[in-house]
């Protein structure tokens, strides 16, 4: 498209010349210490802010009861760790979708899901209820420690259920995507 | 003459205005303590971004280059528009290649498509883009604009919303925000299944690695951008980050002053197209548009382009309380659509927007990247006056030339005690609320004398 080239060195030459230099450094975050007692780290910090978005975690044996409830969609790295399954015949027919996190997030108890060979980006968005496994050694501190490092596949970073507040600011869970979100931990 | 924001102010159901000033109200108390639960110190957080984002204006041209390289790279395929006219185009084209005969395109929350009034545009060509941000599908279904960058619909109530929906048959009439909720769920999801294209807006764009940053918390956005078998994306060209670990700085800053959340609920890292996953979009496309922010970066405006988007200047600004988003009759509104407008599209045809503010300062001390708008809105009240486009009224145009001249203004002070007992034209929007002050002592010019 010759239009398309022309607007390319339009708007190129109507940039100024770049300054240059170094980007600023990263910016360094220092976390306020509002309550030193109540301050935690690790899997304790992520279960309080996990659950304060919405989530509920549960053990791995409760798992068979979870999945009973209807339709599986399931990654395929998630398979080896499920009982025998309700298979949905699409994520869009799923009630329930299961996915593995690579990553968990303490301080905004966030979980970072990525794309890959077997997975669906969907598993994690279409199904009402969202049960996600993730390994025990697999968490970090801050979101600053997950951005210094992400993945190169297109991944999401899920905090807690769908929501919305666009009706008079009310809180209302599970819009579009999940209602309910399930933390396993294996 | 009234100034037309006065006007519209004067004529907006007070129920409208009850919903803004509530809502945003609430916002700026929560904010503030997301940001102290974040930073130790949030105002160093926001000077860093804001000088983050000046190094990205002052090397938007070679890091648009790098962004572009390795978008292409990730399989994402890049255009470039120079006004929203080329935009509309290239995806036209776009949808044209995809859907010859027209179809249903699903549309998440994106400001720069309502900028470049891309659905009417779409509609005239036979296709049908559904909104499906809750907010942004009621404005959608109302036939109206967005009256707020972050919560389209703050100028409504659930009995609105319970009207529209009834009308267009979503479901039995209810005013449940809840049930309203599902039976907009529902009905959207139909349209996700069937959308061959998905449109957005993009949050942040990395130039380092070529991913596109979207944020949003209902999940429409991901749905649309993964759901079809094409993806859309518009975006600013001043809407880049230099690197990956600036996101968390940005994130936090955007999710805080937004809707005062540590992070928003779902950060959409794309890195294009389907590659060895079993879903997402077979082509991502990503549509560059300058549409006077080339003009801008040059401009005494430039700062504006640090801009994040996050509506936090609308939520703390008194005037925009008062008036809601609609009065600007613009995309943009609030103080950071007092800048915006006239900057994109000249001060002839919208510099009389800057004069909604009281320059009380507010909308600066809350931006995430510290933009200076009330020193902007003098300067585009300067400028559309020099240009002949904003008139000073009689009164004020005299009491201009007789401030401006000394014995004139020594004459004026001589004759105020008389003149405070008349009725006058400068008192009227005065007097119409409040009594006039009485004048007590006497003139600190002829006290400061005696003193000297």
């Amino acid at each position: 498209m010759n239009d398309a080239n022309a607007d390319r060195d339009a708007i190129l030459s109507a940039l100024p010349s770049p300054i240059g230099g170094e980007p600023p450094s990263v910016f360094v975050r220092i976390r306020p210490r509002l309550d030193p007692q109540s301050s935690t780290t690790g899997w304790e910090a992520f279960d309080e802010a996990f659950v304060g978005l919405g989530g509920q975690i549960v053990p791995a044996e409760a798992l068979a009861l979870l999945l009973r409830r209807g339709g599986v969609w399931a990654d395929d790295d998630v398979l080896q760790y499920l009982p025998k399954i309700d298979k949905a015949a699409s994520v869009w027919d799923a009630e329930i979708g299961v996915c593995l996190a690579d990553l968990a997030i303490a301080e905004t108890g966030t979980l970072l899901i990525s794309a890959g060979p077997g997975r669906s980006r969907m598993t994690s968005l279409a199904p009402c209820v969202n049960v996600v496994l993730v390994h025990e050694a697999s968490i970090v501190e801050t979101p600053e420690d997950a951005f210094a490092g992400l993945p190169k596949e297109t991944c999401v970073l899920v905090s807690g259920t769908s929501r919305t507040s666009d009706i008079e600011g009310i809180l209302i869970r599970g819009v579009h995507g999940p209602r309910e979100v399930y933390l396993v931990k294996i | 003459m009234r100034p037309p924001v006065e006007k519209f102010a004067r004529e907006i159901a007070p129920e409208k205005v009850a919903n803004v000033s509530s809502a945003s109200a609430t916002r700026v108390i929560s904010r503030i303590k997301a940001l102290a639960e974040a930073f130790e110190d949030p105002d160093a957080a926001r000077r860093h971004a804001a000088e983050v984002k000046n190094y990205v204006l002052d090397n938007l041209k070679d890091l648009l280059i790098q962004l572009e390289a390795k978008c292409q790279e990730n399989g994402i395929r890049v255009y470039w528009a120079k006004d929203g006219e080329r935009a509309r185009q290239i995806a036209l084209e776009i949808c044209r290649a995809t859907y010859p005969e027209g179809g249903t395109i699903v549309k998440a929350k994106s400001m720069v498509t309502e900028e470049i009034h891309l659905n009417p545009f779409l509609e005239e060509n036979g296709y049908r883009p559904v909104e499906t941000d809750l907010g942004e599908y009621v404005v959608q279904l109302e036939h109206e604009t967005p009256s707020h960058i972050v919560a389209p619909i703050v100028h409504m109530n659930r009995g609105q919303v319970a009207n529209a929906f009834e009308r267009e048959g979503l479901g039995p009439r209810t005013e449940d925000p809840v049930e309203l909720t599902m039976q907009a769920r529902a009905k959207l999801r139909s349209h996700f299944r069937e959308a061959q294209i998905g449109i957005s807006g993009v949050n942040f764009a990395v130039a380092e690695t070529g991913r596109l940053v979207l944020v949003e918390n209902e999940g429409n956005n991901r749905l649309s951008t993964t759901a079809p078998v094409v993806h859309i994306a518009f975006m600013g060209i001043e809407k880049i980050l230099p690197c990956e670990p600036d996101l968390a700085l940005f994130l936090r800053l955007l999710g805080c002053s937004a809707t005062a959340q540590h992070m928003t609920g779902y950060v959409h890292l794309i890195s294009g197209p389907r590659k060895e996953e079993r879903d997402g979009p077979r082509e991502v496309h990503l549509i560059l548009l300058d549409n006077g922010r080339s003009r801008i970066l040059r401009s005494q405006y430039r700062e504006i382009l640090r801009c994040i988007r996050c509506g936090a200047c609308q939520n703390v600004c008194p005037v925009y309380r008062q008036v809601s988003g609609h009065a600007y009759h613009y995309v943009y509104s609030g103080p950071i659509g007092a800048v915006l407008a006239p900057a994109l599209d000249g001060v002839e045809k919208m510099g009389w927007v800057a004069k909604a503010s009281s320059l009380c300062g507010a909308c600066e001390e809350v931006c995430p990247v510290c933009i200076p708008i009330p020193r902007m809105l003098l300067q585009i009240r300067d400028e559309s006056v020099r240009a002949g486009a904003v008139k000073d009224s009689v009164p004020w145009h005299l009491f201009a030339k007789a401030a401006t001249s000394g014995w004139q203004w020594r004459a004026g002070l001589k004759l105020l005690p008389m003149a405070s007992k008349m009725p006058h034209p400068l008192k009227q929007g005065w007097t119409e609320y409040r009594a006039m002050p009485h004048r007590v002592g006497r003139p600190f010019r002829s006290w400061w004398n005696e003193r000297r």
